[in-house]
């Protein structure tokens, strides 16, 4: 039994991971209908910002998540002027090329800079908890309230702020918005913002409990595209319970059968649940 | 007169032809390198193609070879096959077919060299020269023209079972790459060894070589109360595998099989992490344990690329000299004649590394070749030298011959 509670913890730390990389996603798509396979990449990118700031100038790992949420946010604005704005109106496969080359763009540009090996940043924070025979290191505990703050920060923001009013507005009906005086390039520039910071933080915790590489970001986006459609399209619960779900199956999974197949796992639910559920979970509910 | 331009003109592709079949220019020697120069298996790839540079910089500073009274220099020409055989078979045809290559070395990956060794077997013109790839078949086909420098990894799996059993160890727990032919051919002769000698196996669990996130595995593991852990895998896997089972205060002995450098692990974990774990291989740049010239290799290494070689590329390196050696024994560069010389050759005065002959050579008659394996255990920010591990190269080189048999 202890193991199971064990599992169960490991595959909620997991998920939260997922759920930083989905719900940067589901917001981005939900509201501009871009299918943004940078993301990862900017992740990634990120996170090796983080790893720099921890590595060179011995800062806390707090400051190096924070620089490169900031980062993050910096890169989402200026891919959306300069990449996505210019076809805004265009068919949608243009915006979806351009996801893709930006994608290898961006894990290119990392190869030349950092090379191609691992790295991993390291943390004085080592401690380790003990909930009876229930083990929670330090750093994952992190990534749980860090990703527990993010997503109730997103999600009072979306709910009451006046700019989040208008995301949800933008993403209900674009026309609209526009007719009753709401500046869709600034919310489009916002919402890549918004999403490309919980990639920052995403990205930092990747470095910070495993590893980063170049070549990360188009696996780490094709994690975050299935908890987004397993949770539906752009709905924030579900991109939650996606995560949960995914990160809880994998480990599971990993227990009983074998780490072989861990991101089968992830896939082979998706498709059950697509099969009863064809808009996934939470499907047309909406930001 | 038309008919003469003809062939004038073939005559002179022909020798064109001929000409970029046996060298680059007319005194260079083509050497072909086909390794992971890029992609997770790099971090053995990539060392291993420095090493083979160094050696040749090194033959060619010294005045390169002379063969039939004319001098010669190397020029090595290398393909990165991101691990993957079925890159690293075109990148071999390449070598052959366009580049006009007829000795090819490198070969860090065992899947890599498995599938070239099947097209490049038997080959009478053709010379294969393998370095790091540790996987048992590679050797046991019976092809004539294929030879290695690293032992394979089940000859260093079963003294280290031994060596596991008689530290103490009782109950055991095992997580690795155990689905990589290298590493599964060193559990099972570890397994038969530790168990052999007293040693219960609790529990196995495995890892994939992209895999950073081991909590699962080393949970179930731990629910089984071993007295040590063993991790056979690449350094990444491996490295994150040590550092979680700091992190879940396992407090028994952890054993690994896994080649990395202080550098490599240093990324990862602190060095209060990394005291007191062992790492259980063959000799390769184990600096306290290396003759005089594998020093030099190591200090040359270090020099030219300011970072420690990553132990296993020292099998590239030694290859190089084979090659070298064999063409000025042999004098000759024709691959029929130097696949009979390095059958009967000593090791050469300027290997790294220091072989246990058989019969007075440097290969068996399998094509493999031997040093000794050891226990390391890390120190103060390095792995620190234990001792030599009890091996037997006579009989493993037997029972590799049974196996080709087979």
């Amino acid at each position: 039994m202890d193991i199971f509670f064990q599992l169960l913890l490991n595959g909620v730390v997991i998920g939260s991971y997922y759920i930083l990389i989905a719900l940067g996603l589901s917001i981005i798509f939900g509201v501009l209908d871009i299918p943004h396979f940078a993301h990862g990449s900017v992740a990634m990118f990120s996170g090796y910002i983080a790893y720099i700031v921890v590595s060179s100038y011995n800062a806390n790992i707090f400051v190096a998540i924070i620089i490169s949420i900031i980062f993050a946010t910096i890169i989402g604005v200026i891919l959306e002027i300069v990449a996505y704005r210019p076809v805004a109106n265009a068919p949608p496969i243009n915006s979806f090329i351009i996801a893709l080359a930006l994608m290898m763009v961006i894990d290119n540009v990392a190869t030349v800079i950092f090379g191609s090996n691992q790295v991993s940043i390291k943390s004085s924070s080592n401690q380790v908890f003990n909930f009876g025979s229930v083990t929670l290191s330090e750093q994952r505990l992190y990534l749980l309230l860090t990703t527990f703050i993010l997503v109730t920060g997103l999600y009072i923001f979306m709910k009451y702020s006046k700019t989040g009013k208008a995301i949800r507005a933008v993403s209900q009906n674009k026309e609209a918005a526009q007719i009753v005086g709401i500046n869709t390039n600034r919310i489009s520039s916002i919402v890549f913002g918004l999403g490309s910071a919980m990639a920052g933080a995403a990205g930092a915790f990747m470095g910070i409990l495993f590893a980063l590489y170049p070549a990360m970001g188009g696996h780490t986006v094709m994690k975050g595209f299935a908890v987004l459609i397993l949770g539906g399209l752009g709905s924030f619960p579900g991109t939650i319970i996606g995560g949960l779900l995914i990160g809880i199956t994998e480990n599971f999974g990993v227990a009983l059968l074998s780490s072989s197949y861990k991101d089968l796992f992830a896939f082979v639910i998706l498709i059950i649940v697509l099969v009863f559920k064809p808009s996934g979970l939470f499907g047309n509910r909406g930001l | 007169m038309k008919k003469i331009k003809i062939m004038y003109a073939l005559l002179v592709a022909g020798l064109l032809i001929l000409a970029g079949c046996s060298s680059g220019d007319s005194n260079e020697i083509l050497v072909g390198e086909v390794d992971p120069l890029t992609d997770s298996a790099a971090v053995y790839g990539a060392p291993q193609s420095d090493a083979l540079k160094l050696a040749i910089e090194e033959i060619n500073d010294a005045g390169g070879v002379t063969v039939d009274g004319e001098d010669y220099t190397f020029k090595l020409i290398d393909y990165d096959d991101k691990g993957d055989p079925n890159e690293a078979v075109s990148a071999t045809q390449k070598l052959i077919d366009r580049d006009g290559v007829k000795y090819i070395l490198g070969w860090a990956v065992s899947a890599s060299a498995m599938a070239a060794a099947d097209e490049l077997g038997n080959k009478d013109d053709v010379l294969m020269l393998v370095g790091n790839a540790g996987a048992q078949s590679i050797v046991t086909q019976g092809y004539d023209n294929v030879f290695r420098t690293r032992p394979p990894a089940g000859y260093t799996g079963g003294p280290a079972g031994e060596f596991v059993a008689d530290q103490g160890v009782k109950k055991l727990a095992v997580l690795g790459q155990l689905e990589d032919a290298i590493y599964a051919e060193y559990y099972e002769h570890f397994k038969e060894s530790f168990e052999a000698n007293g040693g219960e196996i609790v529990g196995e669990e495995s890892f994939q070589l992209s895999e950073r996130d081991m909590y699962t595995q080393l949970n179930k593991l731990m629910s089984k109360n071993p007295d040590a852990i063993f991790v056979p895998g690449s350094v990444e896997p491996a490295a994150f595998t040590f550092k979680q089972l700091r992190e879940l205060s396992f407090d028994g002995d952890i054993y690994g099989f896994t080649g990395g450098t202080p550098e490599q692990f240093s990324e990862v974990l602190d060095d209060e992490q990394m005291n007191g774990i062992y790492d259980l291989r063959p000799l390769e740049t184990t600096y306290a344990a290396m003759s005089d010239v594998g020093k030099d290799y190591v200090e040359n290494f270090k020099e030219k690329y300011d970072v420690n070689p990553v132990p296993s590329a020292v099998n590239a390196y030694d290859q190089m000299y084979v090659l070298k050696t064999a063409i000025e024994n042999a004098d000759s560069l024709e691959v029929d004649d130097l696949i009979k010389e390095i059958n009967e050759m000593e090791p050469p005065k300027e290997a790294a590394l220091t072989y246990i002959t058989i019969d007075g050579k440097m290969y068996d008659p399998n094509g493999q070749a031997f040093t000794t394996n050891v226990a390391m255990q890390w120190e103060d920010g390095d792995w620190k030298f234990l001792e030599e591990m009890e091996t037997d190269a006579e009989e493993y080189s037997k029972f590799l011959t049974e196996e080709s048999k087979k």
